[in-house]
């Protein structure tokens, strides 16, 4: 009775075990390669019982389980003199063998192999034979028994994928050192010496129950149970399936976004402020324990202040780190993936290190915190930018007209590319990329002092609030709950935007005519680009300032490539050339090539580095 | 008369549907049984019973003179069977399925087989996959009767072939049976084919046995009234609208009045006065 099943089987699959164990000689020759780098020779059979093993654990479950029964073969198999669960264990044991044999002839080989560099003992052997066979078993009982589930294998793959990733990431358990998935590990090819018993125990009981499992299935109501789990899904099947993994997704996102995460910790710091908000300074050789001190207690009364100015519910511990490899008006901020709160860095200790802006900058990061960087969306980035702006110098009339030389300088260089500010509202991504952050800031400066002028000291507070001081859960309920900003702004009795475009333009162009003499003095010569054939399909680059002079003192050409899908420019992603003449890029393009580029020269009188002009283009 | 198996009172449920209700059937050896009944009677459950591919929830199985609570391989031996859709492994061709069949079976006749292969003109060398259904239900059937089995299980075996095609495995079938003296039980919903190939013919409803006779008893038993007027009907079983069901002995004993007319009918409406009567009569 088994003999015509085995050899049924075996000439029904021929030609998967065929390429199947071609792909496996293949991969064993491929791995015995790499894993002469990797300590041992034997590191080559463990990934093979983990690549290549589990791979065809899985294939073979499937073409004997799922294809006889999704065939309705098994109906045929039934009628013939031989009991089911004589089908069942025949197929469970061929499995098994041309499981094993494979297994066990690249065992013999990488064991040949390694026998010239590592002393192999028999009781190392058996030990990785024991291990390695196993977890192979688990890993072939396990597809066997899902094979036999049907439609509904591929749901019950992504559950157990899926609640070991739940396991993981939510509850903190380290699953890959877990039996069975333990019994595999790296140390299988390691350990001299012992079984990891336990493991092992577990191992060979979710083996047995796997087994038990499979027959009770195969067997249960006379094997309709099987059958009918075979069937292909119904659309109404489907769609709760759908729903179900939607559903169970999203709420392992939501427990995963939801899990506290433990505050950013520094332990070499000087910490200053209060308890309700304290800020953390890394100790640095260029930054005295007393300034540092002194900047942490500032930062944290500014936190304090905007937390009651704007109703806050929460605010960060917020870190700052030194770092002195950064130029003086560059300031970022760190990703956290597995800690709470807003680290930043700077170059504390550099001599044009500005502390006003790096304040400025770190409310704008806080708010970017609170609001899950909802705060950042492109409709609300000129009102948050501006109110950081406004409130950080509302009571600082110096620098409130270094702001006001700032937003002129911005309007200039606007003006001169023909854009409105109406346009520039809408669109305030493009003009950051514009006008880079010193013009940006101050033109958003300017616009939000005069909606505080048109509103009043309590409805702009108002306004802000609506827009900045709600917390809104970080998941997909934000855009639903969130205040839309056209909304928030009608009510707060503003006039109409487009109205105060103009109404902005008209100071704007006021205070140019008023700081006429002071801007005159800044050289905001826009920038040149020109691409230059250096024959056939490449181009090289030509920059310049102004029109045609040779000479246009100290600036910075900033360019690079911008990729297919890139929105806003990362500013570390450009790269930088100094320079004080016209000039060439060093890099050749191709034609084609899209590429942004902008030049920026610090200025004395706007006390930052001022954009000139930027462009987005394609060199041809 | 030997019994080649006997079903007694067979209750089998799946789920809510009650799939037998307490079937009997009895079949002789050597006889051709046809086994009539709608879509969904119960023939197909009846059939997967006797095989022991499914378990009655109750009653009695009776299989070659022995009661059985589980048909064994060694009983299976002594089965053929063809399914209404016979599954086939498409990649084997007709004669490979042979051989592979052949293994479970010690009886299994190689050259008959292949004879009959020939005789039910069913390519050899072709794949399964290749084979029409008509053909493949015909490799069913060489395939059942290579092992010569004493009993021949046919679910439907016509079912879905056309008129020449049936007419032809019909034919086929009746000689082989002469040849062989077969055992044949065959299940059913054309009257028609029940009527050319069956010497004996049960009736099954919603999963109860309605009649099983002979051709002629059944049509001697089942008769259209007309204009019964005043009669005392007792002992008369009404089926559906003029049609009764008594003893041939009552037809002939009960003095009709005038007026009064009595009709035979075809097979086919006597199957259709079982089929659509909703009243449950044990038969």
């Amino acid at each position: 009775m088994i003999r015509p099943l085995v050899f049924k089987e075996l000439r029904e699959h021929r030609w998967v075990l065929l390429m199947l164990w071609i792909a496996g000689g293949l991969a064993l020759l491929g791995l015995s390669k790499v894993a002469k780098d990797e300590g041992s020779p034997l590191v080559a059979y463990r990934t093979m019982v983990w690549v290549f093993g589990v791979l065809s654990a899985l294939i073979l479950a499937n073409r004997l389980v799922v294809s006889e029964f999704s065939g309705r073969t098994q109906l045929f198999l039934e009628t013939l003199p031989v009991s089911r669960v004589q089908i069942i264990a025949v197929k469970w044991l061929t499995g098994a063998v041309l499981l094993g044999l494979p297994m066990a002839i690249a065992f013999a080989i990488v064991l040949h192999a390694a026998a010239e560099k590592s002393l192999l003992t028999v009781r190392f052997i058996d030990l990785i034979a024991i291990r390695s066979a196993s977890f192979l078993l688990f890993a072939y009982a396990l597809a066997f028994f899902i094979g036999l589930t049907g439609r509904y294998r591929h749901v019950l793959w992504g559950a157990l994928v899926l609640t070991a990733f739940a396991m993981d990431s939510l509850t903190q358990t380290p699953v890959a050192q877990l039996a069975p998935l333990h019994v595999g590990a790296s140390s299988m090819v390691f350990e001299r010496f012992e079984l990891p018993m336990t493991d092992l125990v577990i191992t060979w009981l979710a083996t047995a129950f796997l087994v038990a499992a499979t027959f009770v299935l195969s067997l249960a109501a006379e094997g309709s149970l099987v059958v009918a789990l075979s069937q292909r899904m119904s659309p109404r099947e489907k769609v709760a399936v759908t729903v179900s993994v939607l559903a169970v997704l999203s709420l392992v996102g939501q427990m995963e976004g939801r899990k506290p995460k433990p505050a950013f910790k520094l332990h070499d710091a000087v910490i200053g402020g209060s308890a309700t908000a304290p800020v953390a300074i890394g100790e640095a050789d260029e930054v005295s324990d007393d300034a540092a001190k002194t900047l942490a207690d500032r930062l944290s009364a500014d936190l304090q202040g905007l937390r009651t100015y704007l109703s806050l519910t929460a605010i960060p511990s917020v870190t700052v780190l030194p770092e002195e490899s950064i130029d003086a008006d560059i300031f970022m901020r760190a990703t956290l993936p597995n800690s709470d709160g807003v680290v930043l860095r700077a170059a504390l200790g550099a001599e044009r290190f500005n502390e006003d802006a790096f304040r400025t900058y770190s409310l704008e990061e806080v708010l970017d915190w609170f609001s899950h960087s909802r705060a950042r969306q492109e409709d609300r980035l000129w009102l948050l930018d501006g109110f950081t702006q406004w409130w950080s110098t509302r009571d600082d009339s110096a620098r409130q007209q270094q702001l006001r030389l700032r937003a002129a300088a911005a309007w200039q260089v606007l003006h001169g590319e023909g854009f409105t500010i109406q346009d520039e509202l809408h669109h305030w991504l493009v003009a950051r990329e514009q006008l880079g952050e010193c013009l940006s800031n101050g033109l958003a400066w300017r616009a939000a002092s005069l909606l505080t002028e048109q509103l009043g000291a309590n409805r702009y507070q108002d306004l802000m609030k609506e827009l900045f001081g709600t917390r809104l859960p970080d998941d997909g309920r934000a855009p639903f709950l969130e205040e839309s900003v056209s909304r928030a702004w009608s009510q707060s009795g503003a006039p109409p935007l487009p109205e105060f475009a103009d109404r902005l333009q008209a100071v704007l162009e006021h205070e140019q005519m008023q700081l006429g003499g002071q801007l005159k003095s800044i050289d905001l010569s826009h920038p040149r680009f020109s691409a230059v054939s250096m024959g056939g399909r490449v181009f090289e680059v030509h920059y310049g300032l102004g029109q045609g002079g040779t000479k246009a003192g100290a600036f910075a050409v900033r360019y690079g490539a911008i990729g297919p899908w890139a929105t806003e420019l990362d500013r570390e992603s450009l790269a930088r050339i100094d320079a004080n003449h016209p000039g060439v890029l060093p890099n050749s393009f191709e034609q084609g090539f899209r590429i942004f580029t902008a030049i920026e020269r610090r200025d004395s009188q706007l006390d930052c580095t001022a954009r000139l002009g930027a462009q987005r283009w394609e060199i041809q | 008369m030997t019994v080649a198996f006997r079903l007694e009172n067979i209750e089998r449920r799946f789920g809510k549907v009650q799939a037998l209700d307490g079937l009997s059937i009895t079949v002789q050896q050597g006889e051709v049984y046809g086994f009539l009944g709608r879509n969904g009677a119960g023939k197909t459950t009846a059939l997967r019973v006797l095989m022991g591919i499914i378990r009655p929830d109750d009653g009695l199985v009776e299989l070659f003179g022995q009661r059985v609570k589980r048909v064994t391989p060694s009983l299976k031996r002594r089965i053929g069977y063809v399914s209404q859709e016979p599954t086939f492994y498409t990649w084997m061709t007709a004669e490979r399925l042979g051989r592979f069949v052949s293994s479970f079976y010690p009886t299994w006749d190689h050259q008959e087989f292949i004879r009959l292969l020939e005789v039910l003109d069913v390519p050899k060398d072709r794949r399964a996959a290749e084979l029409s259904g008509g053909t493949r239900s015909k490799l069913g059937l060489a395939l059942a009767l290579a092992p010569r089995p004493e009993l021949l299980l046919l679910d439907e075996p016509t079912a879905g072939l056309d008129p020449v095609a049936r007419a032809e495995f019909n034919d086929q079938l009746v000689s082989l049976q002469r040849e062989r003296g077969t055992t044949v039980f065959f299940s059913s919903h054309l009257v028609g084919e029940v009527e050319q190939l069956a010497q004996r013919v049960g009736i099954v409803q919603a999963g109860k046995t309605r009649f099983e006779g002979d051709v002629a008893a059944l049509r001697a038993c089942v008769r259209r009234i007309i204009n019964p007027q005043s009669h005392s009907l007792e002992g008369f079983e009404h089926l559906r609208g003029d049609i009764y069901r008594a003893d041939a002995s009552l037809w002939d004993r009960t003095a009709w009045l005038e007026g009064a007319e009595m009709q035979l009918l075809s097979l086919e409406d006597i199957f259709l006065a079982f089929a659509r009567t909703d009243r449950a009569v044990a038969a």
